[in-house]
């Protein structure tokens, strides 16, 4: 936890009198505030927005296609980028092992030399091929990279990139019919870089990232092997999301960066419940003919598999309801669902219940643990769910102002109340 | 880690990305120096890609055609074909047979064609279809290619054939000539052109 108003009040508080200079330097100790670290990190940054520009600009030089060059003369130069690179990771291996604006640096302007490197080849030789083609062949070469030298920002890349080629490969392929194995494989590979990291520098902010992309990653990738988009579909999407809100707490170490799994699949979890707040999405999608089911069988099958492992997991370490409610979305969707059979108005009032429920569960949450964010995404998804029904219901503006001012209201209030008591605790502190 | 395994890992990380540069330069090396020359009749039109540059897309009339499956050949979906080369009456490259095992002793290319249960096949994809360009010569060539109006009357575009090196079903663009002459040669031309500046009175 670093706080940059901490490091400009210290010395405030120190020519004031307020903190004694051990007091001072116990608090920078704490908070590793000292300036050789923060030197550092500002290198870091420098180093990883230096080596992005480098990169981009050979890239983008190679793009303009030097047509006058005999093609042997570009044959050599081909190579260069990818020899510059490793050249400057071996010295990050061997000069710099410690320093990590050095690691991620030089792996960031191999990365690029590599793209340049087979861009170039591409023009030479008239390559065929839709950029998906291009994007996995430079994937394949990066990943090395993710465990030697192993760095975070390359990783990102990576992961990005291998996304944009699954997703590619299943849109833009006439026919339909071709699934992004070869995504699968290389997310696969990328596992044991993530589970090294979350070892090593776990609470870093680099890790934080690394998760988030993971989280979309992974989520987005698994929903690319289905052929059709049915009922079933939409309630292993709904599970997975509720699953991944139960990531923390496969993982012993609470202070480990595994938020972003929860903010993923809260959003996906929250995105499906306020569509199906909606009646006639119930009535589309129980009027198709339900036999996507029959196709995906294998894919839905495996991701229920999943889910119902993490479930069983941190079954054991989580009480009902704990932190907050989006596992216990998937049981209150399921009984929807068994009610839409019979009727999916009633259904469709259930899910607004469940959302009144999950946005209050998270008021309370808030309040209690005296958080604002979380105080506040509960308004949010209670206000939001009284004003999706302006929508499906036939209100006079009349009515519609004086509930929006009542939201309104309702906001200021909780947050004016939550401050004073934070306040209040302040002082009594 | 020890310094020793360090440097091996490394090595070994070298030697696959150099190594698979190395590679693919080898593979259309080679066949840019044996593989036999087929001429294939093209519009070229002018897109571009965020990391390779500028390139015309080769469109070819050896594409289109009408070629006739046997019984279970027409699968729907996509479906992979060896494409037997010949060559029409004014020597231009057209593909004779689809066959659906091989690889046949003839010269061929690898293709895609996409079937909907029926008994013959009107449109397949070759395994070349583009043309890199420097930077700004895309839209000049495809410019190149486009219909001439002249006092009011249409002039047919110039006529445009790539060049292609085959080589055990491998195959690699060598060149695009416009109406005889290689592209390059058009846009020097044009370009010297460009340059001479115009003086206004």
């Amino acid at each position: 936890m670093r706080d940059p108003r901490l490091s400009e009040a210290l010395p405030e508080l120190l020519r004031e009198g307020v903190l004694e200079p051990e007091q001072a330097e116990r608090i920078r100790r704490h908070y590793g505030l000292d300036g050789a670290r923060s030197g550092s990190a500002m290198l870091l940054v420098l180093s990883i927005i230096g080596s992005v520009l480098v990169g981009l600009g050979i890239i983008l030089i190679v793009a303009h296609n030097w047509d006058d060059l005999p093609r042997a003369a570009r044959t050599a130069l081909a190579f260069v980028p990818v020899l510059l690179g490793l050249s400057l990771v071996a010295v990050s291996l061997f000069r710099n092992a410690e320093n990590v604006a050095w690691r991620e640096g030089s792996a960031l302007l191999l990365a690029s030399g590599i793209m340049a490197s087979v861009a170039l080849i591409s023009q030479i030789y008239h390559i065929h091929g839709e950029l998906q083609g291009y994007l996995l062949f430079c994937s394949v070469l990066i990943l090395p990279l993710l465990y030697l030298p192993g760095s975070i920002v390359v990783t990102l890349g990576f992961l990005a990139m291998v996304l944009w080629q699954g997703v590619s490969v299943r849109t833009e392929h006439w026919g339909g019919d071709a699934f992004p194995w070869a995504m699968l494989g290389l997310l696969a590979a990328s596992v044991p870089a993530y589970l090294t990291h979350a070892r090593s520098h776990g609470q870093s902010i680099g890790f934080w990232w690394h998760s988030l992309f993971m989280a979309i990653g992974t989520g987005v990738g698994a929903n690319l092997f289905y052929s059709d988009w049915e009922l079933a579909h939409v309630t292993v999407l709904l599970a997975m999301g509720s699953a991944y809100t139960l990531v923390p707490w496969l993982f012993p170490d609470p202070k480990l960066h595994t938020w972003p799994w929860a903010l993923v699949g809260g959003a996906t979890v929250l995105i499906i419940l306020f569509g199906f707040s909606f009646r006639p999405v119930w009535e589309e999608l129980l009027r198709a003919d339900q036999q996507g089911f029959k196709k995906d069988v294998l894919p839905l099958s495996l991701l229920a598999v999943a889910v119902l492992t993490v479930f069983v997991l941190a079954h054991r370490r989580r009480t009902l309801f704990e932190r907050w409610p989006y596992p216990e979305g998937l049981g209150l969707f399921l009984i929807c669902l068994g009610v839409s059979l019979a009727s999916p108005a009633w259904a469709a009032i259930l899910v607004n219940l469940s959302l009144l429920a999950v946005g209050v569960v998270t008021i309370r949450l808030g309040i209690t643990t005296r958080s604002l964010k979380r105080m506040n995404l509960g308004l949010a998804v209670v206000s939001l769910t009284i004003l999706m029904r302006f929508f499906d219901t036939d209100l006079s503006f009349v009515l519609r102002g004086l509930v929006f001012i009542a939201v309104g209201l309702g906001f200021l209030y909780m947050n004016l109340r939550m401050l004073r008591e934070q306040k209040r605790d302040g002082q009594a502190g | 880690m020890d310094k020793r395994v360090k440097w091996v890992l490394f090595g070994v990380m070298a030697a696959f990305q150099v190594g698979a540069l190395a590679w693919m330069i080898r593979d259309h090396e080679q066949v840019l120096e044996d593989g036999r020359v087929y001429r294939f009749r093209t519009a070229p039109i002018d897109p571009r890609d965020p990391f390779r540059g500028e390139y015309v897309v080769l469109n070819f009339e050896a594409e289109q055609g009408r070629w006739p499956l046997k019984d279970g050949e027409g699968n729907t979906g996509t479906t992979q074909a060896y494409g037997v080369l010949g060559l029409d009456s004014a020597g231009y490259a057209v593909i004779t047979t689809l066959l659906m095992e091989g690889p046949p002793e003839e010269d061929h290319l690898v293709v895609t064609f996409m079937t909907w249960g029926g008994d013959t096949v009107d449109r397949i994809a070759l395994p070349f279809d583009r043309y890199y360009m420097q930077e700004g010569d895309g839209a000049v060539t495809e410019k190149l290619l486009q219909t001439q109006w002249i006092e009011s009357e249409p002039t047919p575009p110039l006529p445009a054939h790539a060049v292609v090196r085959v080589l055990n079903g491998q195959a690699v663009v060598e060149d695009l000539v416009i109406d005889g002459r290689p592209v390059k040669a058009w846009l020097e031309e044009y370009n010297a052109k460009s340059a001479v500046p115009t003086v206004s009175y």
